[in-house]
Parts: C-alpha cells; structure tokens; sequence
C-alpha cells in the first residue's frame, strides 16, 4: 500500500509530494488553528481541496467517494453522535467488544445513549469505531485528548498494533506522545507542510 | 346559493374587533397596532382578491389564469424562501424552494379536475382557481416548515454527518436522519388535520357547503376528496423540495457542502 499525495489545503497550506506506507506511524504537529485538521479533511476528500491524492497509483477521484472513505479513515477530535445511538448497537462482534473492554468501557454504560457518557468516555467510544475498521489509512485527529495516563497507554498500544496493518497519521498536543509513537514527523510551519528529522 | 353577507353585517363584526383593541388599551397588552394593521390588511388584500377572481371567473380565459397561477407561484416561493433561518446561496436557493410547490400545486389541480371532479370545460375558472389557491398553500406551509427544519438540523447535526462519512457511508445514510426529521415536521399539519378533521373541527369547505343546503353526506365525500389531495399534494411538494435541498447541499464526491448555506 502507498499512499502519495501533494498540494494545497482549503485553509492554503501547501503540501510537497509524500508517500507513506503501511507499518508508518507520523506523528503531525503544528500550533493550534495551523490547519492539522483541515490537512486530514484534504485528505479524506471531506474537503473540495486543491488536493491530488492516490491509493497504489488509483486517483482519488477514479474511485467512489464510499470506497475513498473506507480505505482512508479520518477520526475527528470531537465526537459526534445521533440521540439514540448506544454501544450495544455500534458494536456488535465478539472481537469489538473485547476492543470496548479492553478500553476500560464497563458493560454497565453498554445501554445507555452514547451521548449521555462522560467525554473521556465518549472519545473512547469514537476512537474505538475507528480502531474495529480495517483501512489502509488511519487519520487519529487528537485521539487521547480527554483521556487520563492509563487510559492514553492503553490506546498508544492499540495503535501501534494498529498500525502492523496500516498507516497512521496522529495529531496530539503532547508532543511526548508523538516522541513515544511516531516513526515519521511532519510539521506545519507557517503555510507549509514540511517532513522533520 | 347562500346568502350575501351585508355591509352592515361586516362591519358589526368588525366591531368585535374594536372591543379587542380597546381592551388591550386599558390593559396595556400593547397589541392594538398589530392587530389594527393586520385586520386592515385582510381586508385591503381580500378585497383585491376577490375583484381579481371576480374577473378571472367571468372571463374564463385559461392563459389570463395561467399568468395569475405563475404569479401566485412567485409569491409563495418568496414566502417560501423567507422563512428559515438558513437559505441555500442564490439560484438554488430559488428553485429549491419554488419547484417542488409549484409542480405539487399544478399536478395536483390537474388530477383534480381532469379526472375527478371534470366541470365542463375541465379548467373552469370557478373551480381552478380556488382549489389551486387551496392546493399551494397548503404546499407553501409544508415546504416552509421542512425547510426551516432540514437546514437547523443539518448544521445541528455537521459533525455526526460527517462522522458517518469518515468511516465510509454513502451521503444518503449519512443524511437519512436529518431527511427524515425534516419530512416529518414538513408533512405533520396535513397529516393532523386529516387525523383531527370531523372530531375536533369542520373544516371550512365543508360547513360552506352544509350552509348553502348540500346534504353532509355528499359534503363529507368532498371534503375527503379535498383532504386526499392536500395531503398528498404537500408531502409531493415536501418530497421534491427536500430532494433538491440535499442536492444543493452536497457535490459530486459525496461531501456535506455547508458552504453554500448562508445565515441570516
């Protein structure tokens, strides 16, 4: 699997020609409003950016949204839910709900609507929608923001074992998490996307 | 046929509204201009209304009407689009919220007196026009209500659209919800009133008829003709507003276009 892509985002940041591949973890920094985020939109094809993006040599645009979607998947920083969704019905294979367990996600909230939890809770569940996929691509926006250290080691391992299969892009303003993770550094300085070390 | 109602009458019923504002004088409730202005605009504008049909029914002449029904389109269209809060930028915006009532009110009149009621000539003036009157706005109030309610829940709900994207659904499942929301408060007045209609009031056609010596029996059969056709008529327009809604809202590549929605 390689994924190359180059360009300029819709908040103008100009990306230089970049391959990665499976077994890559890059950790992505850049201060706050530098358009991490908008760099994973790009990437997803969620934004109408000026981005050109391939799959093994596949343009983005040859292949249905859907698909693009399924091999690249964007985790957003911020939950989002619909009133009645519940763990019991995101997640139904034995294997998911071991992930759930192994999140620290207790039976007890299983029932109870998503968007009810607390928000360290809630980001677990998000992240764990994600993490049940099997994509080429996964873009982690901030997955451990809300989470307490045990919980946050808990989901670096889930990661790592992640990404035996995939490629991962991680944002964190923990720049210790990114030195623990990354196997790759970006940085964005300015209005440009630049590969560091 | 029943009977003129007298100047006089009217205006001892318009009395009654005198007493109204008089009493929101001593009691300071502050609404006397409101209701002034707005008994004085009824009557201006029925007035007009009904010299204007006055003629359309005497004349008879289907392309006059015509030009009258596209007029009435307009008008509705911009009720339509000045309600939400949110309105599509543009063109769009326009045809969104004029196609769907427009094509509803015409079909539905058609059907209704081709092949229902069939006067003779089929677009006889007295019957065309008021049931197209009747037909678009019932039309216009659903449309309106969906509208408003699509584009708050839309941009209520961005992130969770947009969450369903991310791990690959199409834009129609990612929008299923929000559609759904919105057909059902756009739709909810016709379908109450079908629901209500005999046991908690009569609707107006109905007592007219009643009035004027027509048997309940044979009034209850119109007046469920009639409501067949506004309930079907506004959830057509309901259904083809909302289309073009998401349309306007979305691209090619499947993408949730907030963009083009502008606030007010």
């Amino acid at each position: 699997m390689a994924f190359t892509f180059y360009g300029k985002t819709l908040t103008g940041l100009s990306v230089p020609p970049t391959t990665i591949e499976k077994g890559a973890i890059i950790g992505l920094s850049g201060r706050s409003g530098s358009g991490k985020s908008r760099l994973m939109r790009a990437l997803v094809d969620l934004d109408a950016s000026e981005m050109q993006l391939a799959l093994d040599g596949v343009q983005c645009f040859k292949m249905p949204p859907q698909t693009w979607r399924s091999r690249i998947l964007y985790c957003a920083a911020t939950p989002a839910w619909w009133d009645s969704e519940r763990i019991d019905t995101l997640f139904q294979t034995s294997a998911q709900k071991e992930l759930l367990e192994k999140l620290g996600l207790d039976r007890a909230v299983w029932s109870v609507p998503v968007a009810e939890l607390s928000t360290g809770e809630q980001q677990r569940v998000h992240v764990a929608r994600y993490l049940i996929k099997k994509p080429d691509v996964l873009l982690l926006d901030e997955p451990t923001s809300a989470l307490d250290k045990e919980t946050t080691a808990t989901v670096e391992q889930l990661i790592r074992e992640f990404a035996r299969d995939a490629a991962v892009v991680l944002t964190s303003h923990s720049p210790e998490q990114l030195d623990r993770l990354s196997t790759r550094r970006w940085r964005i300085s300015g209005t440009c996307l630049e590969e560091t070390e | 046929m029943i009977a003129d109602v007298s100047l006089t009458s009217l205006a001892l019923a318009g009395v009654l509204l005198l007493m109204n504002i008089g009493l929101s004088h001593v009691l300071k409730l502050d609404i006397e201009k409101q209701v002034g202005v707005a008994a004085v605009r009824m009557v201006v504008q029925l007035t007009a209304v009904g010299f204007i049909l006055d003629g359309l029914i005497a004349t008879q002449n289907p392309w006059l009407a015509s030009v009258v029904f596209l007029v009435m389109i307009g008008f509705a269209t911009y009720e339509v689009r000045a309600r939400p809060k949110m309105m599509v930028r543009g063109a769009r915006g326009w045809l969104l919220c004029g196609t769907g009532l427009g094509v509803s009110a015409i079909v539905m009149t058609t059907f209704l007196l081709a092949i229902i009621i069939q006067p003779k000539p089929w677009w006889n003036m007295q019957y065309a026009v008021p049931l197209f009157g009747m037909l678009l706005g019932n039309a216009m109030t659903g449309v309106a209500l969906m509208l408003d309610t699509f584009f708050n829940t839309i941009e209520l709900s961005k992130r969770a659209i947009e969450g369903e994207l991310t791990r690959g659904s199409s834009i129609r499942i990612a929008m299923i919800r929000p559609i759904r929301t919105a057909v059902r408060t756009g739709t909810m007045p016709a379908i109450n009133a079908m629901a209500a209609t005999g046991v908690v009031f009569l609707p107006g056609l109905m007592v007219g008829q009643i009035l004027s010596g027509v048997s309940p029996l044979i009034a209850i059969k119109y007046q469920m003709l009639i409501m067949f056709l506004l309930a079907a008529g506004t959830a057509l327009a309901v259904m083809l507003s909302i289309l073009q809604a998401v349309w306007a809202l979305t691209d090619q590549r499947q993408r949730l276009r907030l963009d083009r929605l502008h606030k007010r």
